[in-house]
């Protein structure tokens, strides 16, 4: 199948004003402005193909919203292509805005003195939404995304929860293949967060529309999202599945047993011994699919196991790690 | 041109919300246009004329001229671009599948219409009752007139986004801002008739865009022109627009590029 987006080697260079120290720096800054280039995008490649659902995820200033803001046609890249539907974003940007939505987190589309419900039909005559198209839609997301209690109100009288759902109802009023969402959980309390994820994995699965959605809240992506894309100052640390991230940064499962009283001398089969002593005992387990039965069954036979605990390391875990030894000691 | 519309709309009904303000900006019409008149009756000074304008016609243009065919409110047009590119919302607004310029002139006529029927017309009919108001000189010159309107909106507006755009590469707009508004007052002949200006000066602002915003159609009205000169005139106008216009397009699609959206 066709790749629905693609990225090939894009970057993108933002000029930044240096600023000179003191009263004269001020003059000199005046007269002859000194900038230096930052690389938000550094030659960053991806390919998403149609449904899938894909978490875009990095440290703040890493260049996510960059490249959402390059896919939805905002900004150009300075180097490098980006397609989106078989188009140019930037050079196409009203067919390309069509057939696209986006929910950027942290900015509304909606209009803010007028009822909801008002700017849901302002949208549909903006995108030439077909009337009975956009009357089951309406219907169909008022009820999912709970918005029938607030429709009439102004949009500056909603709170925040209430707001993201009208804002990501309304990017999918016009059926878009492809969903952009810049940060959509973000500053949600925990019941809206829940809403929205929820609504989203549905979305994907039961209408097929393909979401790329840019987050630092790592709960988004494990629910939402099976395919994973990392960035770093802008540049491309993984591509590939929750899974496989786990084996690229070597994030190992962990087995705490607590006995009775100290064993003395344990030993469980491939598994590498952590800090632990006396009557509780941890390891780091090996990446071979064995089961838990098995590696207790290979306990010498009269341990006196009083409790088992397996932790799988979360993706937030593996993240931080990589992230801290990335950090000069 | 249904979103068109509807945007011309929802920017008027936006204009609505705010009921103290509105309250507010008919007192402020009716200070302003008292001030105005209050200056011509002090320059006539008892006389009927001066320099072949009677002290009546020069009330109806402060009048008319100063409601309706005013520049003051349109350079709010060039604070809404300045704000846009300031706080970043250009990045949701270049989300929407419509061309910007258009949906700002969309907003603006909006905006526009709300000051004409819920400011101009309350302050209008106050004045005008209270200090006589002169109708147009004659129905074609009245008919011509309404003509004169379009172009001056469309010329208002235009002049505006034009502006409003330079905050791409100028990211102060309140400096772009007190420019519009100091070119607009003197060269739309919007505080004083063109008529009046010194000879020289005069006949280069009379073919300016400019004076096709309040000077040219004020003329018109009180009938300073034949029907064959205001027709001649408004083609002018048209002309201007168009040129403008097309300004526009060729200075948005330079915009485009320089596109750098603040604040993450």
């Amino acid at each position: 199948m066709a790749a629905i987006i693609s990225a090939d080697n894009v970057a993108k260079i933002f000029r930044q004003r240096v600023r000179q120290p003191g009263v004269l720096g001020a003059f000199r800054d005046f007269v002859a402005p000194v900038s230096k280039p930052v690389k938000a995008v550094d030659g960053i490649s991806f390919a998403i193909q149609p449904g899938e659902a894909v978490g875009y995820l990095g440290p703040n200033g890493a260049g996510k919203s960059t490249m959402i803001k390059m896919l939805t046609g905002i900004l150009a890249p300075s180097s490098g292509t980006v397609t989106v539907l078989g188009r140019h974003p930037q050079q196409e940007r009203v067919a390309n805005a069509r057939e696209i939505g986006a929910v950027f987190g942290q900015r509304t589309q909606l209009w803010w003195e007028l009822p909801l419900s008002e700017s849901f039909e302002l949208h549909r005559r903006m995108y030439r939404v077909p009337e009975p198209v956009f009357q089951r839609n309406r219907a169909d997301l008022i009820d999912m995304m709970e918005l029938s209690s607030f429709i009439g109100r102004p949009v500056r009288h909603l709170s925040l929860g209430q707001r993201m759902r009208a804002e990501i109802a309304m990017a999918l009023m016009h059926d878009p293949k492809i969903l952009f969402l810049d940060e959509p959980t973000i500053g949600l309390d925990v019941v809206a967060k829940d809403v929205v994820r929820k609504f989203l994995t549905r979305i994907n699965r039961e209408r097929g529309t393909t979401i790329i959605l840019t987050t630092h809240d790592l709960q988004d992506i494990e629910e939402i999202c099976p395919r994973l894309i990392m960035v770093d100052e802008g540049k491309l640390l993984f591509d590939g599945s929750i899974a496989d991230l786990r084996v690229t940064f070597g994030a190992k499962r962990r087995l705490t047993l607590e006995f009775a009283h100290d064993p003395g001398h344990v030993e469980l089969a491939d598994a590498e011994p952590l800090a632990g002593e006396g009557a509780v005992r941890e390891f780091l387990l090996p990446d071979d699919n064995r089961s838990l039965v098995q590696l207790i069954g290979a306990l010498p036979a009269g341990s006196d196991l009083r409790d088992v605990r397996l932790h799988e390391p979360g993706i937030e875990e593996i993240i931080r790690t990589h992230y801290q030894s990335k950090v000069p000691a | 041109m249904s979103a068109f519309i509807a945007l011309v709309l929802a920017s008027f009904r936006r204009e609505t919300q705010h009921r103290l303000q509105t309250a507010m900006r008919i007192i402020g019409g009716l200070v302003e246009i008292l001030a105005r008149i209050s200056i011509w009756q002090a320059v006539y000074a008892g006389r009927a004329a001066v320099g072949g304008i009677s002290l009546d016609s020069m009330m109806t243009y402060a009048l008319v001229g100063g409601t309706i065919l005013s520049s003051w409110e349109a350079t709010m047009i060039v604070r809404e671009v300045g704000t846009t590119i300031r706080t970043g919302a250009i990045g949701a607004t270049l989300l929407r599948p419509a061309s910007y310029p258009l949906m700002l002139l969309a907003e603006q006529i909006g905006a526009r219409l709300f000051e004409w029927v819920i400011i101009g017309l309350p302050v209008i009919v106050v004045m005008g009752a209270i200090y006589g108001l002169l109708p147009p000189a004659s129905l074609p010159h009245g008919l011509l007139f309404i003509g004169y309107l379009a172009v001056s909106i469309a010329i208002l507006m235009l002049t505006g986004i034009l502006i409003g755009l330079f905050s791409f590469w100028v990211f102060d707009a309140h400096s772009l801002e007190w420019f519009m508004r100091g070119l607009l007052a003197v060269l739309s002949g919007s505080l004083v008739p063109i008529w009046f200006f010194p000879a020289g000066f005069g006949e280069v602002v009379h073919f300016l865009p400019f004076s096709w915003i309040t000077y040219h159609p004020m003329a018109v009205y009180l009938g300073q022109r034949d029907l064959m000169a205001s027709l001649e005139y408004l083609v002018g106008g048209i002309g201007w627009a168009g040129l403008l216009a097309l300004t526009v397009a060729f200075v948005w699609s330079r915009a485009c590029r320089q596109v750098v959206v603040q604040g993450g």
